[in-house]
């Protein structure tokens, strides 16, 4: 039997002070090594949903499984814990600490939390990850004299990093030209074809279905 | 992981964290430097003589009697016999008297006539003496030892002779010339009223006013037999300064002063005369303390700055770090310990130049003003005021650090552009 990564059933979500349903969703399974694309055009909670399955927000009522675990049912510490082990995470746009150069953004995961890094030599794996990614000849550039996509490039090997077993990347392409983003699919997927992390991506831009197997759309599973 | 954060962060804001560092450094070094001349000026003052348990002189006031007898300012109204003097000395609780004899100068300098018991038990500053740099003490009746000062000011050396003046005026005309002295020996600097002195013995302050009864040299030829020590006889003296055998009864002894019959004298505690004439002239210190703190706060508030303004623009900064496990009081934290960072590094380089300052200034400020600064390290008191510094510096940043707090809760993985 294949495991779920993320299980949610029964979830609702208002923002605390504030009577609005903001995210309302009966049930929503992705199994463990799945890509999915979940289709989330703007105002339809897709925000909240990530921040909700990242831990970051609070739920009171609903299951939120991650990885096996009942987020409602963990402090909040713990739910910090959860994503920094074992999810990666993507931003649309400036993801990276302008103070730091490529291969310390790509190692903050790791130093943040010496568990997800685990037995392996994650220094080695940046090494590795910079150079399949093609980052290799800026390696030692400020990260703010890098393109957009070479900065988002740099965002997914922060996120491969330790190898987590989930990632989400929020429209991680929407600032990327049609060539750029191109080759940030291939590059993300090829990555998933060798290390088979959950991936879920999450896009309003329909036109990147075709990379995926499976399409989640949230104004479907949001009733609110 | 949070010290290579805040490490970066810093190194990333180079010229504000110069010019906090700066600032707090600068308010650190004058804080400290105020203290300490505050301190010195203080225990220079009242450590201008030390040990002497009571001065006493002719009734009036007692901080006139202070001031001519330790700081050689002003005059005293009358004289007192030579008889009391020897009364109160021979008294069996008095352990040592030095006798002082005032009324003449020596271009504007005072002359002061004394004796051996001067030299001998004469304290400041604790347990210093006085001594000789150059020469000996003086012995015979026409001898004189010069403050360093005075020596210094008339590059006067061993052997040359010098004439004495009459009267305590600056611009005293009638001079002593029938009655020339000779430098004997010059005091090594004490850097206190002493180095301004010109000091004589008793019998030399006697004999120069032989034929001055009608208050002006009546230009009689006197016989060279009367300067004979032994031929002088000393009828009075100005005040004199008593040590007791035991701090006990120095009350006692004041009091018995006080209410002596057969002249009308008074006696003082030097340490408390000192104490309540520094306490009237020493608000200026105290005025000095405030503006330090001030500058203090001023520091500690660019701290506050700094951080404050930065927080908006970090937003994003918060945010990725929260994507990556970091927990809201992670964030917190990082702001907190870049402020004490930034006091931390602002006190070090503070108290570094304060010393460095120390070595440059503390000869000018010694021999100008008489504040007497030891390069010593830092005291406890100074340990307690830089942990204050500490605690306010790193308080100012808990209010940035709230801030982000808040922010970073509210903002979550969601970042506003």
């Amino acid at each position: 039997m294949i495991k779920n990564s993320i299980f949610v059933s029964d979830l609702k979500f208002s923002y605390p002070n504030t009577q609005k349903l903001v995210l309302s969703i009966n049930r929503l399974e992705i199994s463990e090594g799945e890509k999915i694309f979940l289709y989330g055009p703007s105002g339809h909670g897709k925000s909240t949903l990530l921040n909700i399955l990242a831990g970051v927000l609070e739920v009171k009522e609903g299951t939120i499984q991650v990885l096996g675990k009942n987020l409602p049912e963990l402090s909040q510490s713990a739910r910090d814990h959860l994503r920094g082990e074992n999810i990666g995470y993507i931003f649309q746009i400036f993801n990276l600490i302008p103070y730091l150069n490529i291969k310390e953004n790509i190692l903050l995961p790791v130093m943040i939390n010496k568990k997800r890094a685990g037995n392996i030599d994650y220094s080695q794996q940046a090494d590795e990850l910079i150079s399949t990614l093609g980052l290799s000849e800026y390696a030692h550039q400020k990260v703010t004299d890098l393109s957009i996509g070479q900065q988002q490039r740099v965002a997914a090997a922060r996120a491969l990093i330790g190898n987590p077993k989930i990632i989400i990347a929020d429209e991680p392409t929407s600032s990327l030209d049609e060539k750029n983003t191109e080759e940030f699919m291939k590059l993300l997927l090829a990555n998933w074809e060798i290390r088979k992390f959950t991936l879920i991506f999450v896009s309003h831009d329909t036109r990147l279905k075709k990379y995926f197997e499976k399409t989640i759309s949230l104004p479907e599973i949001n009733i609110t | 992981m949070i010290n290579f954060l805040t490490y970066r962060s810093i190194n990333n804001r180079k010229f504000t964290s110069f010019l906090c560092i700066a600032s707090i450094a600068l308010s650190v070094t004058l804080f400290l430097a105020i203290e300490r001349i505050r301190n010195g000026a203080r225990e220079g003052f009242t450590n201008t003589i030390s040990q002497t348990d009571l001065i006493v002189g002719a009734k009036g006031g007692s901080l006139q009697l202070l001031l001519y007898t330790v700081f050689h300012i002003g005059g005293a109204v009358n004289n007192i016999r030579m008889t009391t003097f020897d009364e109160i000395k021979n008294n069996h609780l008095v352990d040592w008297a030095i006798p002082i004899s005032l009324g003449d100068t020596y271009k504007g300098f005072r002359v002061v006539a004394t004796d051996e018991n001067f030299y001998e038990h004469y304290r400041f500053r604790g347990d210093k003496k006085v001594e000789m740099s150059e020469g000996s003490r003086p012995s015979d009746t026409f001898d004189v030892v010069l403050g360093s000062e005075v020596a210094k000011k008339y590059q006067l050396k061993i052997g040359d002779p010098i004439l004495l003046s009459h009267g305590l005026s600056s611009e005293a005309i009638l001079s002593h010339e029938n009655t020339p002295f000779k430098i004997k020996g010059i005091i090594a600097s004490t850097q206190t009223p002493i180095d301004t002195g010109v000091y004589i013995n008793l019998y030399g302050m006697e004999a120069m006013h032989f034929g001055w009864e009608s208050g002006v040299p009546d230009g009689a030829k006197i016989n060279p037999e009367r300067f004979k020590k032994e031929n002088i006889k000393i009828t009075q003296i100005t005040s004199f300064m008593v040590k007791l055998k035991s701090r006990i009864a120095v009350l006692k002894m004041r009091r018995e002063i006080d209410q002596y019959e057969k002249e009308p004298i008074m006696a003082i505690i030097p340490a408390l005369s000192l104490q309540e004439m520094w306490q009237t002239i020493g608000y200026v210190e105290q005025i000095l303390f405030l503006v330090s703190l001030c500058v203090l706060l001023v520091g500690v508030l660019s701290i506050l700055i700094s951080l404050y303004t930065s927080i908006n623009e970090r937003r994003r900064e918060m945010a990725i770090l929260r994507s990556l496990g970091a927990s809201s009081r992670h964030i917190f934290a990082l702001l907190l310990y870049e402020s004490s960072f930034l006091v931390i590094v602002g006190c070090i380089t503070g108290v570094a130049a304060l010393y460095g300052a120390l070595i440059f200034v503390r000869p000018w400020l010694e021999s100008n003003f008489s504040v007497y600064l030891e390069t010593q390290p830092l005291s406890k008191t100074e340990w307690f005021y830089l942990l204050g510094i500490f605690c306010a510096g790193t308080l100012a940043g808990i209010i940035p650090a709230i801030k982000a707090y808040m922010n970073s809760l509210q903002d979550g993985l969601t970042i506003k552009f």
